[in-house]
């Protein structure tokens, strides 16, 4: 290819090189980052996250200003936690695949998420608004 | 990117839309009542933000195993945000003791 007259070197020169490097590199350690990340079982984490969870509704049900309506649609995501277990187990007994896999009870799990976070959405909108109209 | 239906998908996207509406709603609800500790919440809310959108970016990419560090990011990033919702509600709680005196 017919290196570019102006600016020197920013098409096909030797200038471009290491920065098609740089690129390269980036790339491979964000997959080799990755691929070390795969090694750690993501399970005693999603299980770990359970404890800080159940912390957050002990400590948000006692805050009087917390929307009610807001606070349902957080123990719903206990739920659809709950939900997610149990269609995972049967995606793994009965069609031998990881949840994501069985699209079905994947997103009739993940629809649980849908309506939790729609009342969580809800109840701090709702609160929000009544609180702009109070003041 | 068809590992999902498009309803599958849709319920998904819908989800994390919520999320950050809810996110919004809670920093108006904290301008509305003149309460700093909402936007600590909203700011604690913003894990599981991120969360979402390595599962997402797995799923997009039909969740190939040469992908799977973004699970272990997604479980992370969980526990992490539901660590940080559990200290802004508990600051919230302080702040209400602090304001009954």
């Amino acid at each position: 290819m017919e290196p570019w007259p102006w600016p020197p070197g920013i098409c096909c020169g030797s200038s471009a090189a290491p920065r098609v490097e740089t690129v390269t590199s980036l790339s491979t350690l964000l997959t080799e980052a990755l691929a070390a990340l795969a090694q750690v079982d993501p399970a005693p984490l999603f299980a770990g996250s359970l404890l800080p969870y159940l912390a957050f509704l002990w400590w948000a049900r006692q805050v009087r200003a917390f929307p009610p309506l807001a606070l349902r649609g957080f123990v719903l995501t206990l739920v659809f936690v709950a939900v997610t277990i149990g269609a995972a187990l049967i995606a793994q007994q009965r069609y031998g695949r990881q949840l994501a896999d069985v699209d079905p009870l994947h997103g009739g799990a993940e629809a649980f998420l849908t309506l939790a976070n729609l009342a969580v959405a809800a109840g701090f909108g709702l609160a929000a608004r009544a609180g702009m109209n109070k003041s | 990117m068809h590992a999902l239906s498009l309803p599958t998908w849709w319920i998904h996207i819908t989800s994390v839309l919520e999320w950050l509406l809810a996110i919004s709603a809670v920093m108006a609800l904290g301008r509305a009542r003149s309460e700093g500790g909402w936007r600590w919440l909203a700011l604690a809310m913003l894990p599981a933000l991120t969360s979402a959108m390595a599962a997402c970016t797995w799923h997009l990419y039909d969740n190939s195993p040469a992908l799977d560090g973004l699970v272990v990011l997604q479980a992370g990033l969980t526990c992490l945000g539901n660590g940080a919702m559990a200290l802004a509600a508990w600051n919230l709680l302080r702040q209400q003791r602090r304001a009954q005196g």
